[in-house]
């Protein structure tokens, strides 16, 4: 392959007569009990992207303002890009909150840009089940329009 | 706002704004914003103006609706 993948406005060259689309930066996850809960007040110690063709990498890392416990469910908005499709889209990572050692996957909620994290049995995890610590992070790749 | 605007996108059924903007190290940061998202006073004028633009009631209340719907079956599941 050839070409660079450097900074901003970079792209990665081309292979054949195809144009790589290369991309990569920062974003802003807002975290909220429930899709249509309040926001969570938190600080983001780091949240980025990679973006290759329609693929898409996340990743963040927060820490709660408050660790206390609530039984809504962990939700987040803010992934930078609308994913494909209307329905349940799930994107296994490594996705930790700090509650289970179950696996966990990440899973955006009809393609509305809102996204939870889900146990290996199905169910959602919630804050009380997170509240042994205010850290909560994931790397999750997503398929976009 | 800080950054810079670089680029509105409106994307899906509902019109979100996808936003990228570039940070005084010139790396990027974006945003998403869905059609029932209120913008702060500090947001970008264009991003503002674009809302006004393809944001119609119409496609508010049915991105509303759609939202419920969703959220039902979510919290039933």
């Amino acid at each position: 392959m050839s070409g660079i993948i450097g900074g901003a406005g970079s792209k990665s060259g081309i292979i054949g007569e195809t144009e790589l689309d290369y991309e990569k930066g920062t974003w802003t996850p807002v975290f909220k009990g429930n899709a249509t809960g309040s926001v969570i007040a938190h600080t983001i110690s780091h949240a980025t992207y990679v973006k290759i063709g329609k693929f898409v990498t996340c990743q963040f890392f927060v820490v709660r303002a408050d660790a206390s416990g609530g039984s809504d469910n962990v939700t987040w908005t803010g992934v930078p890009f609308a994913s494909e499709g209307t329905g349940y889209h799930a994107s296994v990572g490594t996705a930790w909150c700090g509650a289970t050692e179950e696996a966990l996957v990440v899973q955006d909620n009809y393609g509305n840009n809102i996204y939870n994290f889900v146990e290996a049995g199905g169910a959602y995890i919630t804050f009380t089940q997170h509240a042994n610590t205010n850290n909560i992070g994931a790397t999750f790749t997503v398929i976009i329009e | 706002m800080a950054n810079r605007l670089d680029k509105i996108e409106v994307v899906g059924e509902f019109n979100h704004l996808q936003i990228r903007e570039i940070k005084e190290d010139g790396t990027y940061h974006r945003r998403f914003i869905n059609c029932n998202e209120p913008l702060g006073d500090d947001e970008h004028q264009e991003v503002k103006d674009k809302a006004d633009e393809v944001w119609t009631d119409e496609i508010k209340a049915s991105h509303t609706e759609k939202l419920n719907e969703q959220l039902k079956r979510f919290n039933s599941e």
